[in-house]
């Protein structure tokens, strides 16, 4: 359990990591379609570690990041093909966003880092706390610029965006919260080589 | 070259998997998602009528096999609506024009994009309601900067859609 809180807290991947900040800002004007591309994400995610963790031994490691990617996009491509089907106002409202999953490098990170090297039943916790932060983070944000929006037009726009989730991310890492130094709402921070670029 | 065998192994194998996976999938989703596009081009098709009777699309929802007439003549309405494509920037696209059978030259009701693969952001012109769309029923449309070709592309479908009507023959005895 703790594999779990430590992947969707400590090591939020929006707010601690900063990755995947792309989907994040573009597809959080309404709580909907942040509640549409969070679950995306998370299929995508959970589906890719837990296969790739099922099957890592027959992976060669020359080529295991080409494997990856195409595991990662066979699951984006599934996504993108269940949306169309069965709840295709959201999937015209997100499309783009849905299709460019599979450039999430909150997924490769996963990917690469966890489900590459450990047995289904941590990769699966790992892939699940890692997908429940992206959701609170995502889910926030929207929320945030929804309940803005009434007052600020600008909170729905893309501007909104970058101003909202900096907010947020100041709120996060305010220093009340800040028990010692690196640390932030959700405890400490990752170490430097946890940190990427989105 | 055990390794190399492995390698290439290893991606051969995940790519028959992913594309069987994929071909199962959308040959399963395939008929769901092809009605939606359907019932959407109704949808669009029957805005920009306008005042028509929307029984057409509730019945359109129980036989998906009532596709859209290329060339739909609405006479008691004094309204055509014929479908034409382009080639963008992006990729092909299609369109429908309204077209009003009262007036002798035939002028344009309304256009509307009912597909299209040009770049998000670039494309928002396209979208319903757009300025430059509705710039098409005032007869003054002009190329877009940023989308110069899109923007011509669309007006060059339009024309050619437009060639294409016929106002003698159709409603007219």
């Amino acid at each position: 359990m703790s594999r779990f809180a430590d992947a969707a807290l400590r090591r939020n991947p929006a707010w601690a990591q900063l990755l995947g900040l792309c989907p994040l800002l573009a597809v959080s004007n309404t709580i909907a379609n942040a509640a549409g591309l969070a679950v995306a994400s998370a299929v995508v995610l959970i589906g890719s570690a837990t296969l790739i963790s099922a099957v890592r031994r027959f992976i060669a490691a020359d080529v295991r990041l080409p494997c990856f990617v195409l595991v990662i996009a066979t699951f984006t491509t599934l996504v993108n093909l269940a949306m169309e089907a069965y709840a295709f106002d959201l999937y015209q409202r997100i499309a783009l966003f849905a299709q460019l999953v599979v450039t999430n490098c909150m997924i490769l990170a996963r990917v690469e880092q966890v489900a590459a090297k450990e047995r289904i039943g941590r990769t699966l916790l790992d892939a699940l706390g890692t997908a429940a932060g992206f959701a609170v983070a995502i889910l926030a944000l929207g929320a945030a610029r929804q309940l803005l929006a009434a007052g600020f037009p600008l909170a729905a726009q893309p501007p909104g965006a970058f101003l909202t989730a900096a907010l947020l991310l100041a709120l996060v890492n305010a220093k009340p919260w800040r028990r010692q130094p690196g640390s932030t709402a959700f405890g400490r921070e990752s170490k430097r080589g946890d940190h990427d670029s989105a | 070259m055990r390794a190399v065998l492995r390698s290439i192994g290893s991606l051969v194998a995940l790519t028959v998997l992913a594309g069987a996976a994929l071909a199962w999938f959308a040959a399963h989703t395939e008929e769901a998602a092809r009605r939606n596009r359907m019932y959407e081009e109704w949808k669009t098709l029957l805005d920009m009528a306008g005042e028509v009777d929307r029984q057409r699309l509730i019945g359109f929802a129980d036989d998906a096999d009532d596709a859209p007439p290329d060339d739909w003549l609405l006479c008691e309405m004094d309204l055509a609506i014929l479908r034409g494509t382009g080639k963008g920037y992006g990729g092909a696209f299609r369109l429908a024009v309204a077209i009003r059978t009262d007036d002798e030259r035939g002028s344009i009701k309304a256009v509307r994009i009912l597909a299209h693969a040009e770049t998000p952001g670039f494309a928002d012109m396209l979208a319903a309601g757009s300025p430059w769309l509705d710039s098409f029923a005032e007869g003054e449309v002009h190329a877009v900067t940023g989308a110069t070709i899109t923007s011509l592309a669309v007006r060059e479908a339009v024309a050619r859609t437009m060639a294409r009507f016929e106002p003698e023959g159709t409603c007219r005895p």
